[in-house]
């Protein structure tokens, strides 16, 4: 592939006050190339676009601008830091006045959310659910500062699988609210409905059907509108899906229209996925996907969508004869094993602020879950749920934060636990922790 | 260890069909070896892009025509496990027979009851040497063929566009396009007038076209925002555009000085779970 910049070449740019060592081409799309450059000590990302594509997106430089000045809405996003623009003797040998922008380097283990979905890479549901947890919350700081998004689809979204921290990239989409903009419509699948049908203009709306879209496929691994009606198209083109997702799009699990339910055979592995999750996630869902095709109104905002997440993490348990993920419903403490068919049984839970969070390996206790949560912000772990490294039988709470604790026991002695230390959950009361007291009870 | 759901994707069949011309005059300026060497460079990238577009299962077929039109690569085969075999020159330009070949491969036995559309990319240098329409009506009157994507890379200047115009169906647009329908696309016939421009079309038709076939790529509202008569256009087939690309000869300023000293990259706050330590003495608190 042409590159516009070789690599190992040093290029000036307007904008930046010291020349930048282009390293490495990244990656390209169809707006443009990215590249690893240094800039003094410190790597970047450089985004290049296409002489056309400037010519097609006339709201970009504009667009960007807007974007520099704003600012990252939380650290979630790999945000435009600066508009670099072809100056000079450069400027004369890529033949345009090209311009790009500089952002942050994607840090080392996050994958794109298509190696999730297409079964590529290990993870948990865990992982997944706080993955969409972060991601609501992400949306939710930048609508608070006016922004929408605007073209959400699997393909801008990065996750560690490892622990479902996410990342929002592909950032010079973002525009403020309701502009009406001649740019960018977003993605075939992931639009809302009007924005096709009615010629809407993107906005906060159309933002949270693309978000609940996106949560869907991630937490199922399914295209919520692929179900018998999609055996019916023989030819996958752009007019077949006009009519699957906008005009005659038919949730798969539409409570009041069933024709486009999962096909048994081709679509079996949503129908056990589904049946996985609870009936306050699945509500959510349908609320956004079935009513919220044409009721805008109706779609699920970000703070629901964090506190629903939320709950859903804190009703989970592990299998013990599988070790898979199951989780329970409101104000029931069994259930069978979607995997072996065992049956699961919660036995303790741990009371943390207002929440009752159920204990099994893998547990976490973050500072939102001691006070009113901040939909947008930083949320950090103080405590996991940890097997004992020697005996997989005994469990522990673990001091993930950087303070002492201090732990009342069963017996009423009161120990102190250090940061990075773990209690036995068989032996503890309760724990002080410097955000507030986590309490064991049994369920 | 907990684990996610290991439940299968469903997909689609994405078929890709090289059509390339293997005449005599493909030996000359080393046309041929360039073809060779473009397509296999192009493979790693179509792997990546097969990759990020996991609903669509990608599988290439070659066609090779000289004077007449044979299989290079019959089985369709998955882009993961594809290996090219260099094709090699000689004969006449057999296109109307590779047309036909292709054709009776685009019927619904063959292509199953569901897939995505079809992409044709006929690469030539020269102009047919048998009955071209023909091979054309074969293909049009197949389903698939109807609503193959059809690309055409024209090699030098001998080719006739207007007849790879045709191929891609781009005559008829024209017209209707006159008669105040359809919106204007870039060309799918592109014009290699040289090696470096032939990797670059081969790659971007082996990329950008499998991946908007695949998942349309974010679409740019180009109709009118005053008239709210018409939608807006969605084109049977989003395509970006092939000239997005860089000229192949940039330069920076070499008289410039960088400290070579090597960098770690910027971190964002990432969770970490880090377990506890073996245990020690305490059975109680570890």
């Amino acid at each position: 592939m042409v590159q516009a910049f070789p690599n190992e070449t040093i290029c000036r740019f307007e904008g930046v006050s010291e020349p930048l060592l282009i390293e490495a081409m990244l990656g390209a799309g169809s707006q443009g190339q990215v590249y690893k450059v240094l800039l003094g000590e410190d790597s970047y990302a450089l985004k290049w676009y296409f002489p056309g594509y400037i010519k097609r997106d006339k709201d970009l430089h504009e667009r960007l601008t807007r974007a520099v000045s704003i600012g990252a809405p939380n650290k979630k996003f790999i945000w435009p830091s600066a508009i670099v623009r072809a100056k000079g003797s450069l400027s004369e040998a890529i033949g345009s006045k090209g311009f790009g922008y500089l952002m942050p380097i994607r840090p080392k283990g996050f994958v794109s959310a298509t190696e999730h979905y297409g079964g590529f890479v290990e993870t948990t549901i865990q992982s997944i659910v706080i993955a969409c947890r972060e991601l609501c919350s992400a949306y939710h700081a930048l609508h608070t500062r006016g922004f929408c998004y605007k073209d959400l689809s699997l393909g801008n979204i990065f996750l560690n699988p490892a622990n479902g921290s996410l990342l929002v990239c592909d950032n010079d989409n973002a525009d403020v609210n309701g502009r009406k903009s001649g740019s960018v419509l977003g993605t075939p699948g992931f639009i809302a409905p009007e924005i096709l049908t009615q010629r809407v203009s993107p906005n906060f709306e159309t933002d949270l059907f693309s978000l609940a879209n996106v949560v869907f496929r991630l937490l199922m691994r399914h295209d919520p509108y692929c179900g018998k009606r999609e055996l019916s198209i023989p030819v996958m083109d752009s007019a077949a899906r006009m009519a699957l997702y906008s005009r005659n799009a038919v949730f798969i699990f539409d409570p009041e229209n069933s024709t486009n339910r999962p096909d048994e055979v081709v679509h079996a592995g949503v129908n056990m996925v589904w049946s996985i999750y609870t009936e306050a996630i699945r509500e959510l869902l349908v609320r956004s996907l079935s009513k919220g095709l044409s009721s805008p109104s109706e779609r699920v905002l970000t703070g629901e969508w964090i506190d629903g997440l939320s709950e859903l993490l804190n009703r989970r348990c592990l299998c013990k004869v599988c070790d898979s993920e199951v989780f329970m419903e409101e104000s029931e403490n069994t259930r069978i094993c979607w995997n072996c068919g065992e049956m699961v049984t919660a036995e303790t839970c741990l009371h943390a602020g207002e929440s009752k969070i159920l204990v099994s390996p893998g547990t976490s206790i973050t500072e939102s879950h001691f006070r009113r949560y901040s939909y947008g912000e930083d949320d950090h772990e103080v405590a996991r749920v940890i097997r004992k490294n020697d005996d997989k039988a005994v469990i522990g709470l673990r001091n993930c934060s950087a303070h002492d604790w201090r732990a009342v026991l069963m017996s009423g002695k009161t120990v102190m636990v250090s940061s990075g230390q773990t209690c036995s959950l068989s032996a503890l009361r309760e724990m002080h922790t410097h955000v507030g007291l986590i309490r064991v009870c049994s369920v | 260890m907990p684990a996610f759901p290991n439940v299968r994707l469903s997909r689609r069949d994405l078929h890709f069909f090289f059509l390339c011309d293997c005449s005599g005059s493909m030996a000359a300026l080393g046309k041929m070896q360039s073809l060779n060497q473009s397509i296999k460079q192009s493979l790693p990238n179509m792997v990546k892009v097969a990759r990020e577009n996991p609903e669509a299962q990608l599988l290439v077929r070659v066609i090779n025509f000289g004077d007449d039109a044979q299989w290079h690569h019959e089985k369709p085969t998955k882009v993961d496990d594809f290996e090219w075999d260099d094709l090699k020159p000689g004969g006449l330009t057999a296109m109307g027979a590779a047309l036909e070949l292709v054709a009776s491969e685009l019927t619904s036995e063959v292509m199953g009851e569901r897939a995505l559309p079809p992409i044709i990319l006929l690469i030539s240098d020269g102009q047919p040497t048998d009955d071209f329409e023909k091979g054309l009506r074969a293909l049009d009157q197949t389903e698939w063929g109807r609503v193959a994507v059809r690309l055409a890379i024209a090699i030098g200047s001998d080719v006739d566009l207007g007849l790879l115009k045709r191929f891609t169906g781009e005559l008829d647009e024209e017209t209707q396009r006159k008669a105040g329908q359809g919106d204007k696309q870039a060309s799918r016939v592109l014009s290699a007038s040289n090696a470096i421009k032939l990797a670059q079309y081969i790659e971007w038709v082996s990329t950008v076209v499998v991946g908007s076939v695949s998942l349309p790529a974010t679409q740019l509202n180009t109709t009118d925002q005053g008239d709210k008569s018409t939608l807006p256009i969605v084109p049977a087939t989003v395509l970006a555009d092939p000239h997005d690309m860089f000229p192949a000869t940039v330069l920076a300023n070499a008289s410039d000085e960088y400290p070579a000293t090597l960098i770690a990259s910027e971190d964002l706050a990432v969770p970490s779970t880090v377990l506890a330590d073996p245990d020690q003495e305490e059975d109680v608190v570890w």
